[in-house]
Order: structure tokens, then C-alpha cells, then sequence
């Protein structure tokens, strides 16, 4: 008790209350792990394909998901997983590349023709097209190149003997040696983060929502929602390699 | 024509007592069995455990590539600790952009707090250089054009800036831009509105008058004449509408008119600086300071800007066209 008599119980939180906040808020604190625990139930692969959608109207070629992809994969320098291109298509029809750093450091420079010369201008990300029949698997003397069930298409590194078939394979040149370690690298759709109920990397750290990984089986995913709402296209279909990566926008000029 | 048949050696004998009376054959086959045994010996001890389970390829090579643990923490582990900068974070505009994409993986930032190493270790990037807020707000022709760039002498000129090494932090505090008062999310719809230069690649178009004949596009004035004209006769006449009312695309044919009566976004400009050159912006020591002197009585003490100088330096605040679902920030 205190020196005037009063209870000195704070207003409004009795000891009821406190207990009952206790509860609570034990409670609250647990959500998250339970939701994390969910999220890490088993991962049925069976239950998945794979593929990966780019909204090019929303790109602004920030280079964030290069810096990203880096990161979590420890790209070694001079080499990319993912780059973003600039297309300049002049309004003679020329049309112009560029990727300084695969923009890792994004684009410093604007191009270099005043705005009156320039037709259309736009950014391209590249990854790995995740092709449902890979050139690159198909020429792997070792087995080490190969095409998950869950429609990924991995490296073994441990199977790889670096003789550089599927870098020349690849139509799309996602393909490198690691410079260190001797076997071939690539994009892996970030296989232990979507695995993890993650996204991956490259499109987490979007910071304008441009590129997503998701199930093409699951027909209420956001992958197969803007398949079905938007016009798209894939890269090179004429080679007949058939990519679940897929372009929101894609202009006839991107190779 | 028979002969021929018989083939010009003759062998008719071998042929006929069978393939195994060849001296040689026993011993060839023989050997031939030894090398199928020893191919299938060599093949069993080369080829991977789980090899060909389910394709050609080492079944374990999948639980390898999958076992591997995330570098990228996401913006959910940040918010255990930093909750202040994420609470701002997450009502501003900045909202989508993760908290690595400027201050760089947290893997070993979250690695040594969670062993309780020393601070050193595991540092983040934090002061961040013009180039790396220009990595996404540089003005460039291949950006959607409803994108917030800027051409950063332009945008100095506009903000009174002399300093040119003046870093975006000065004014910017980046996790929250543009001190919204509402969430992002909760902002009011609008219809997309054309700037001259979505057809016109000539910047300078804007200033001209729109010719005889010319289409009509849906630009602010259509339909808040009334507030424009006001506006056009107060001191910020020179701006451009989104200056303040900052418009944020969200699909091909609408966006959000973002919210702002801070006064933190007032004193982006008219805090006073030593960056920024004297005299044509009206600069404020101190903005609690100034409030306090000029209220009359307590209640004024929580003014903000707008409160006192909105009618009389900016705008007039009910234009005709401006609903009541409007004026009070509909949601969608």
C-alpha cells in the first residue's frame, strides 16, 4: 500500500488483466513461429512446376535484383546469373544494346542520342529461361546438367566436369564456368528459397514487383493470374526450347 | 550371278559347321563377356549413389541444391529489431523496396547480433552515396515514363540547392520519401493522368500552348480548374502538381494520389540549410520554433503547415469538383 491508502495498482490493468494480457501476448509472440513452421512444412515437389514471369512496362533498370542475385549466390565478379539490358530502338530502326556491369551498378548514363532520335527505349532482364527442353541438359555427357521434376533446371557440382557443352549449348547465354571452382553456373531459380516457400532473391528485391518465380500448377498463383490477364511472350521461341520464363510486354526487337 | 551369291572367298565350310568351330570365337566371346562384366563392374562403382532414381541425373543433387540456407534475410527479419524504421518504412512509398536493396545482405549482420558478437561485425551500408538513390530515380529515356525520376542539377535548381554535392539524405529521409500521413495502400484512385511528353519526346513541349485542332488529354485542370487558378496566382505557381501531389501508377489506367499534410515534406525545401543558397526560398530555422511563436493558444501548437499557410501560399482547399469521399482520403 502506499503512503495515501490508494491501492497502488495502475488504473485499468488489474491482475486479471495482466494475466490475461500475459496470455495474449504469448500468444502473438508464437503466431509467427507457427506460421513459420507452416511455411516450412515439407516441400512436395510433385506438386510443382517452375517458371519465372518479367513485366517489362514495370522495369526501371535499377540493377537491385543483380546486386541481389550476387549476393545470395556469391556470383563471382565479371559474371551474372541475371542482367538487365537496355534496348534503344532509334526511330531509324537502328537498335541498340547495353549492359554496363550486366547493371550491377544500374545504368549511370543515359543513352547517348538525344530524346528526339530515340524511337523506344526499355529495359530487359535476363535469368535463365528454365526451358522445359533444355539444350543445355541434352547435351551433358556427365548427367550433371539436369532438368528437376519440379521443371528447375540445375547443375550437380559435384557431377560436373566443366567441359563448358552446355555454355555453348544455351541459346540464351545464361551459362558460365565458375572461374574458381571449374564447374558450370547458373541461374537456379534460387531452388532453396522457392523450396522454403521463398521467393527468390532477384524478386524480392524488386522494388517495383517487375519479375516473380511461381507454380504454373497452381492455377491461383500470381504467375498463372498475370499469364492469364496479360499479353506476354518468351525469348527465341523459335528454337523450339519452349521457356517458362516469360515477358509481360516484350518487344519483337529483344533477343 | 551364284557365284557372286557365295561371295568371292568361298567360306561355304564355316557356315556351315556354325560360328563357335572358328578357332578364334570361344576365346573372342569369351572375352567379350568379360569386358560386358567389367563395363557393368566399372559402371557400378563410377556412377553416383541415386543416379537415374528419377532422370539422368544424382538424385541427391536436388536435396544439396535445396539444403542451402537464404542470404537475404527479407524485410519481415529486419522488423524483429528495427521496428521505428520499419513502421515508417512500411506506410511510405518506399514500401515495396526491401531493406537490402540499399543496405545490402543481412546475413551477417543478423548472424553476429543473434551470437551477440561485437558491432563491428556485420556492418550494413548506411550512409548511402547520390549514386546509389540515382541507381532508380536517375532520369533515363528507357524508364517508365511514370516513374519519379529526376535529372539531378534540374531537381537542385528547382529546390534551391548550390551545393551539388549535396547528398539525397539531406532532405530525403529514405525510409519514409515523402512523410505520407496515410499508407500508401490507402491512398485515393485517381485516373491516369497524361503528361505532354508520354507522345512528345521533347521535354521542353510543356511550356508551349497546346495548338489548334490538338487532342484533349486528361490533365489536372480539367477538373480542378478552380484550385488551379487559385494556384497559379500564389508563390508555388512554377511547380508542377505532382511536386507536392505525388502520383504513383498502378496499372495501365489508374494510380493513387498520395496523401501529404507533414510538415517534414514542407520543410524538405524550406528548412533552412547550409547547402541550399539564400533568397528565393523562404527558409525556417526551426519549424517548432516558428509554430510555437506564432500560436495563439495550445491548441494551435499542433498546426501544421498547411493549417496556417495552406489558403494563403498555396492553394485554395475545396475546389468545385472535389467529393466529400474524395476530400476525406476514400480508400479503395
Amino acid at each position: 500500500m502506499s503512503d495515501d491508502g490508494r491501492d497502488p495498482r495502475p488504473e485499468g490493468l488489474g491482475r486479471r488483466d495482466f494475466i490475461k494480457l500475459g496470455f495474449v501476448g504469448a500468444f502473438a509472440i508464437l503466431v509467427p513461429f507457427a506460421v513459420r513452421a507452416a511455411e516450412r512444412a515439407p516441400y512436395r515437389r510433385e506438386d510443382y512446376t517452375w517458371g519465372f514471369i518479367v513485366d517489362l512496362q514495370k522495369c526501371m533498370g535499377c540493377g537491385a535484383c543483380v546486386r541481389a542475385c550476387k549476393a545470395e549466390n556469391t556470383v563471382p565478379d565479371g559474371f551474372n546469373r541475371t542482367w538487365v539490358e537496355r534496348y534503344t530502338v532509334r526511330r531509324d530502326g537502328k537498335v541498340e544494346v547495353d549492359s554496363p556491369l550486366g547493371a550491377l551498378n544500374g545504368f549511370p548514363e543515359d543513352v547517348p542520342h538525344p530524346p528526339i532520335e530515340v524511337g523506344k527505349s526499355f529495359f530487359v532482364p535476363k535469368l535463365c529461361n528454365q526451358c522445359s527442353t533444355a539444350p543445355c541438359v541434352q547435351v551433358c555427357p556427365v548427367g550433371a546438367s539436369y532438368a528437376a521434376p519440379d521443371g528447375v533446371t540445375l547443375v550437380d557440382r559435384k557431377r560436373c566436369i566443366g567441359c563448358g557443352y552446355c555454355v555453348q549449348a544455351c541459346p540464351y547465354g545464361v551459362r558460365y564456368i565458375h572461374p574458381q571452382n571449374g564447374y558450370a553456373d547458373k541461374c537456379t531459380l534460387c531452388y532453396h528459397r522457392i523450396t522454403k516457400g521463398l521467393q527468390t532473391a532477384c524478386a524480392q528485391a524488386c522494388p517495383v514487383g517487375a519479375r516473380s518465380a511461381g507454380n504454373l500448377k497452381d492455377t491461383t498463383s500470381r504467375i498463372r493470374q498475370l499469364l492469364n490477364s496479360s499479353r506476354y511472350g518468351v525469348l527465341k521461341p523459335a528454337l523450339g526450347t519452349n521457356p517458362k520464363c516469360y515477358y509481360i510486354g516484350l518487344d519483337k526487337e529483344v533477343v | 550371278m551364284a557365284g557372286d551369291a557365295h561371295g568371292p572367298d568361298g567360306g561355304d565350310e564355316h557356315r556351315k559347321t556354325g560360328i563357335l568351330s572358328f578357332p578364334y570365337s570361344r576365346r573372342f566371346f569369351a572375352l567379350f563377356l568379360v569386358a560386358i562384366l567389367g563395363g557393368l563392374a566399372v559402371r557400378a562403382a563410377l556412377r553416383p549413389e541415386g543416379f537415374g532414381e528419377i532422370g539422368f541425373f544424382r538424385t541427391g543433387a536436388l536435396a544439396e541444391e535445396a539444403a542451402r540456407e537464404p542470404t537475404l534475410q527479407g524485410k519481415g527479419v529486419c522488423s524483429e529489431c528495427h521496428a521505428v524504421e520499419f513502421a515508417a518504412h512500411e506506410k511510405d512509398v518506399h514500401v515495396t523496396v526491401q531493406c537490402e536493396d540499399c543496405h545490402g545482405s543481412g546475413d551477417q549482420h543478423v548472424k553476429a547480433r543473434k551470437e551477440g558478437l561485437p558491432p563491428e561485425q556485420g556492418k550494413m551500408f548506411r550512409e548511402l552515396a547520390q549514386a546509389n538513390c540515382l541507381a532508380c530515380h536517375r532520369r533515363l529515356q528507357a524508364r517508365p515514363k511514370l516513374f519519379p525520376t529526376i535529372d539531378i542539377g534540374e531537381h537542385f535548381a528547382t529546390v534551391g540547392v548550390t551545393d551539388p554535392a549535396t547528398k539525397c539524405q539531406s532532405c530525403h529521409n529514405p525510409h519514409e520519401p515523402l512523410f505520407l500521413d496515410r499508407k500508401v495502400e490507402q491512398a485515393r484512385l485517381h485516373p491516369l493522368i497524361h503528361a505532354c511528353t508520354d507522345c512528345h519526346a521533347d521535354s521542353a513541349i510543356r511550356t508551349k500552348p497546346l495548338p489548334e485542332g490538338h487532342v484533349v488529354t486528361f490533365q489536372c485542370k480539367d477538373c480542378h480548374a478552380g484550385v488551379l487558378a487559385d494556384f497559379k496566382t500564389k508563390p508555388h505557381k512554377d511547380l508542377d502538381c505532382q511536386m507536392c501531389h505525388v502520383f504513383r501508377q498502378d496499372s495501365e489506367f489508374s494510380g493513387r494520389i498520395l496523401k501529404n499534410g507533414n510538415p517534414k515534406f514542407c520543410l524538405m525545401c524550406h528548412q533552412k540549410q547550409p547547402f541550399r543558397g539564400k533568397g528565393r526560398i523562404p527558409q525556417l530555422e526551426s519549424f517548432e520554433a516558428h509554430r510555437n511563436e506564432m500560436a495563439a493558444d495550445e491548441s494551435e501548437k499542433q498546426n501544421r503547415c498547411v493549417d496556417c499557410h495552406g489558403e494563403e501560399k498555396i492553394h485554395t482547399m475545396h475546389g468545385p469538383v472535389v467529393s466529400s469521399q474524395a476530400a476525406e482520403g476514400g480508400t479503395r
